[in-house]
C-alpha cells in the first residue's frame, strides 16, 4: 500500500512537472520579451518625460544621412554609433536626442546602464534596470551626477573630471564612463558633420515602436 | 440509455449553474469574486480562467480516481489543480498580459479556491469523467455568469461605462457612483444578486 502511494504521488508530480516545463518552454520567450519591452519603455520615458515617440535604432532608414559623408544612406544608427545604441527619440518631425545602453558583464551578472543624450550632446538622463551595485551610494544619486554633463566632464575626479568613484561597485566605473564618452564623441561628430539631420515622420505609437 | 445519459449530463450542468451555483448558493470563493468584478473584462477573464481550471481538474481527477489511494488524494488534488492554474497563468501572461496584470494575485489564488477543491472532493472523485466534465462546466459557467453580472453592474454604476464605452451619458461618466467599484459596492451587488436569486427561487416554489 505504501509503495502504491509513493508511486502514485511520484507519477502525478512527474507528469505535472513535465507539463509545466513544456508550457514554460512555449511561453517563456514571449513573456520575457514583453517584460523587457515594457521595462525599457518605462526607462526611456523616465529619461525623456516629454518624448512623443521612441524608435528602435536597429532599423535602417529612420533618418537621412549626408550623401557627402560617404556613408550609405539608410544605415541604422545602431551600426554608426556603437552596438550599444538602443533608442532614438523624436519629437514630431525633429530628432531631439538618442538613448544608448551600456552593458558590462562582471561578477556573474550583467549591469546595464541607459544614457539619454540631447542634440546639444549633454546628458539628459541616466537609468538602470537591475541596479548598479554601487555600494553604499544609491543608484539614483550616483547616476544623477551625470545629468547635464558634457563629454569633457565625463572623467573620474582623480583624472581631472567631475565623476565620483563608486565604492564596492559591481562594475568598472572607468570602463562605463569611457564608453559613455566614446558614444558622446561619435554622436557629436555625426551631428557636426550633419550626417544625422532629422528623424523621418513615422506614424506609429510608442507601443508599436517597441 | 443514451437519452438517460443526456438528461444526466444536462442535470449536472444545470445544477452547477443554478441549484449549486458556487457564488450565489454555495457562497464559496467570494473573495476573488468581489475583488475582480470591478469591470466586465476582468470578470470575463477571471470567469474563463476559472472555468478552464474547473473543467480540466474535474476531468483529470475523475479519470484517475480509482488508481489514487484515498490517503493521498488531497495532495494529488493539490498538484493537479495547481498545475492547471500555473498553465493558465503562463498562457495569460504570454498572450493576454493586460488581463493577466489586472487579475493579479487572484489568478494564482484559483489554486486554493474552495469551489475547485470542493467539487474535486465531493463530485469528481466519486463520479465518471463525463459527469465530472459537465459538473465542472456547469460550475464554471455559473461562476462566470455571476461574476460577469457583477462586473457589468459595478462598471456601469461605478464608471458609467461598459467595456470602457460610455453608456449612461458623459455627465454620469464624469461623476459616477465611485463607491460601486470599491469593496462595499461589491458586497452590495452580491447581496442584491443573492436576494434576486432567492426571490426567484421562492416564486418558483409557490
Amino acid at each position: 500500500m505504501k509503495l502504491k502511494m509513493i508511486l502514485s504521488l511520484t507519477i502525478v508530480c512527474l507528469v505535472s512537472a513535465f507539463s509545466l516545463a513544456g508550457i514554460y518552454q512555449i511561453t517563456n520567450t514571449k513573456i520575457e520579451k514583453d517584460k523587457a519591452g515594457r521595462l525599457e519603455f518605462n526607462l526611456l520615458e523616465a529619461m525623456f518625460p516629454g518624448a512623443k515617440s521612441f524608435f528602435p535604432t536597429n532599423k535602417p532608414g529612420f533618418y537621412t544621412l549626408s550623401e557627402t559623408s560617404g556613408i550609405t544612406k539608410n544605415v541604422s544608427l545602431k551600426s554608426l554609433i556603437s552596438d550599444t545604441v538602443w533608442g532614438i527619440y523624436a519629437n514630431d518631425n525633429q530628432m531631439t536626442g538618442i538613448v544608448f545602453k551600456i552593458s558590462q558583464y562582471k561578477f556573474g551578472r550583467t549591469v546595464e546602464t541607459y544614457v539619454a543624450l540631447g542634440t546639444d550632446t549633454l546628458i539628459k538622463g541616466t537609468n538602470t534596470v537591475d541596479g548598479l551595485g554601487t555600494g553604499t551610494k544609491s543608484n539614483d544619486s550616483w547616476l544623477s551626477q551625470f545629468i547635464n554633463k558634457k563629454e569633457t566632464d565625463i572623467l573620474l575626479k582623480k583624472d581631472g573630471g567631475t565623476i565620483e568613484v563608486a565604492p564596492s561597485t559591481a562594475m568598472s566605473v572607468r570602463v562605463m564612463i569611457n564608453s559613455i564618452r566614446e558614444n558622446i564623441n561619435t554622436y557629436k561628430y555625426l551631428l557636426e558633420t550633419k550626417q544625422i539631420t532629422e528623424a523621418k515622420v513615422i506614424e506609429t505609437s510608442r507601443q508599436d515602436s517597441l | 440509455m443514451m437519452i438517460a445519459r443526456r438528461i444526466n449530463a444536462w442535470k449536472h450542468f444545470s445544477n452547477g449553474v443554478t441549484i449549486n451555483n458556487p457564488v450565489l448558493v454555495l457562497m464559496l470563493g467570494l473573495c476573488s469574486v468581489i475583488a475582480v468584478s470591478t469591470n466586465v473584462l476582468n470578470a470575463l477573464g477571471m470567469g474563463i480562467a476559472f472555468t478552464f481550471v474547473m473543467v480540466c481538474s474535474n476531468v483529470l481527477i475523475s479519470l484517475i480516481r480509482n488508481v489514487i489511494p484515498d490517503a493521498i488524494r488531497i495532495p494529488v488534488f493539490i498538484v493537479i489543480i495547481s498545475t492547471f492554474v500555473t498553465i493558465t497563468d503562463y498562457v495569460l501572461q504570454a498572450f493576454m498580459p493586460v488581463i493577466h496584470s489586472q487579475l493579479g494575485i487572484f489568478l494564482p489564488l484559483i489554486a486554493i479556491n474552495c469551489i475547485v477543491f470542493g467539487r474535486a472532493e465531493s463530485f469528481a472523485s466519486k463520479n465518471n469523467p463525463i459527469a465530472s466534465l459537465f459538473d465542472g462546466f456547469g460550475i464554471g459557467i455559473g461562476f462566470t455568469i455571476v461574476i460577469f453580472l457583477m462586473g457589468a453592474i459595478r462598471e456601469i454604476l461605478g464608471n458609467g461605462t461598459i467595456c470602457g464605452k460610455v453608456v449612461l451619458g458623459k455627465a454620469f461618466a464624469a461623476s459616477p457612483i465611485a463607491f460601486m467599484i470599491l469593496p462595499p459596492g461589491g458586497f452590495l451587488v452580491i447581496a442584491f444578486l443573492m436576494g434576486m436569486r432567492n426571490w426567484l427561487s421562492n416564486k418558483e416554489k409557490k
